[in-house]
């Protein structure tokens, strides 16, 4: 037996779901208009509350727990708000800064080898195996790798 | 001779100007309804779907594996069969299964395993804190996703719930080495970052469930042995399905992919009647009237 409450989600959510297929006749509608500022609206909601609950489990349980280090990073996230206020705006560029410097370090100091190293490596194999099928295979890398580089040469 | 537009087109008129909306129901009544009543269409399993499989199969009592869900719900549509059909082989091989998110709305979908696993988890055995855990959105940057493979504690202090994951079987996980899979469920976050600083320097095996544009690269970084294996799209979850003997959402929906798929290359194919039977000889015939 379906209960109330399971019922209700089921309705409101295939309304909404037509609502937002309703796009399809070709028409702007106040049905798709209601979809979509409800989806973005929910949407909204559900980042600044998790955001919020995230802050506090890492950062707050984390200070409590002698992690002292992490209320450098409340404080950098609190910086980031100097934006609001016009004459202040430019302290903000130092959070900002220092998270976009630690994003881009550790992605690039890695995706070096993941996404470059490790793959160039993937593709020096036997040409001539055994198997006619993992010969098929590699040699249709090979040839393709040869006009994808090309690529390059027409944007330098 | 007259040509199909002196003629008022007909047939070739039709189909060259068909209404989109015929389409649109024609693709609703093929999608939908399969879905009501399923035919259960044959089903090929693809050497990807095997190794992928291969790559679970092998846990054993205690290993612990992290479901990483780094996924919208729009995505969740996609990759729900393969991730559940995953997770469920996690728990039959009663390994330790620990659910961590990477996106704000994938806050919703733990909920969501936990009732598709219902079963399974009670035929084990398996209760909260002793044999699983939701840690919740734990990755909403990379630097996060780094901080937990070298010191996991360091980053995750207790449940979604608040509760402390001390005591609990974490407590041998230290480093992402500790870890025995990561079953990533990706639509394209933090796959990267788990690569770069879980499998990179640590190890760690990693297997991915990747929405159908991600295939390409999903596959280049299993030839590279980044991956151990990869699962692509619901096509791929339905042959998962089909290789554990669990049918469920993902076999159901391929009837309706294969149907709407069909219909679509028909569509292409009376499309491109219309338009070389029609609407190109009228172009041809407009442009000899400007001169």
């Amino acid at each position: 037996m379906v209960d109330i409450m399971e019922f209700s989600i089921a309705v409101v959510g295939a309304f909404i779901s037509m609502c937002m297929f309703s796009t399809l006749y070709g028409k702007s509608n106040p049905l798709y208009s209601l979809a979509e500022e409800s989806y973005v609206g929910f949407a909204t909601g559900l980042v600044v509350v998790t955001a919020c609950t995230y802050i506090y489990r890492v950062g707050f349980l984390g200070i409590s727990a002698g992690d002292w280090i992490l209320a450098v990073g409340i404080v950098l996230g609190l910086l980031t708000f100097s934006r609001i206020f016009p004459d202040y705006a430019y302290i903000s560029r130092l959070p900002i800064g220092i998270s976009v410097g630690a994003q881009l370090a550790l992605s690039m100091r890695t995706s070096i080898f993941t996404g470059f190293a490790a793959h160039i490596n993937a593709v020096i194999v036997n040409l001539f195996p055994a198997d006619a099928k993992l010969m098929r295979d590699r040699w249709t890398i090979f040839l393709t790798i040869i006009p994808s580089l090309t690529f390059f040469l027409y944007t330098i | 001779m007259t040509s199909a537009r002196e003629q008022g087109g007909g047939i070739l008129k039709f189909l060259a100007t068909i209404d989109r909306r015929i389409v649109y129901f024609v693709l609703f009544v093929l999608v939908v309804g399969p879905l009501i009543s399923p035919i259960g269409m044959p089903i090929s399993v693809a050497p990807d779907t095997v190794q992928y499989h291969n790559a679970i199969a092998q846990l054993g009592p205690d290993d612990v594996v992290l479901l990483h869900l780094g996924t919208e719900f729009s995505g969740w549509n996609e990759l729900s069969a393969g991730a559940m059909a995953s997770a469920k082989m996690v728990v039959e091989r009663e390994a330790k299964l620990v659910i961590i998110v990477g996106h704000p709305e994938a806050t919703g979908i733990p909920p969501l395993v936990y009732e598709g696993l219902k079963g399974v988890m009670e035929a084990k055995g398996y209760k909260y804190r002793e044999d699983t855990l939701n840690l919740g959105y734990m990755f909403p940057n990379e630097p996060a996703v780094a901080a937990a493979a070298a010191d996991f504690h360091g980053l995750v202090r207790t449940d979604y719930l608040g509760n402390s994951i001390e005591g609990t079987f974490l407590n041998k996980v230290k480093t992402a080495a500790d870890w025995a899979l990561i079953i990533d469920i990706n639509t394209g976050i933090w796959n990267q970052a788990l690569i770069n600083h879980w499998r990179l320097p640590f190890g760690t095996k990693i297997v991915a469930h990747i929405i159908g544009v991600m295939v390409s690269g999903a596959k280049a970084n299993v030839d590279a042995g980044l991956y151990e294996g990869s699962l692509g799209s619901l096509r791929g979850g339905a042959e998962l399905e089909y290789m554990i003997k669990a049918p469920g959402p993902g076999l159901q929906a391929m009837d309706a992919f294969t149907l709407a798929h069909y219909s679509l290359l028909i569509f292409i194919v009376l499309g491109n009647i219309g338009y070389f039977g029609y609407t190109r000889p009228a172009r041809v015939k407009e442009r000899t009237a400007v001169k």
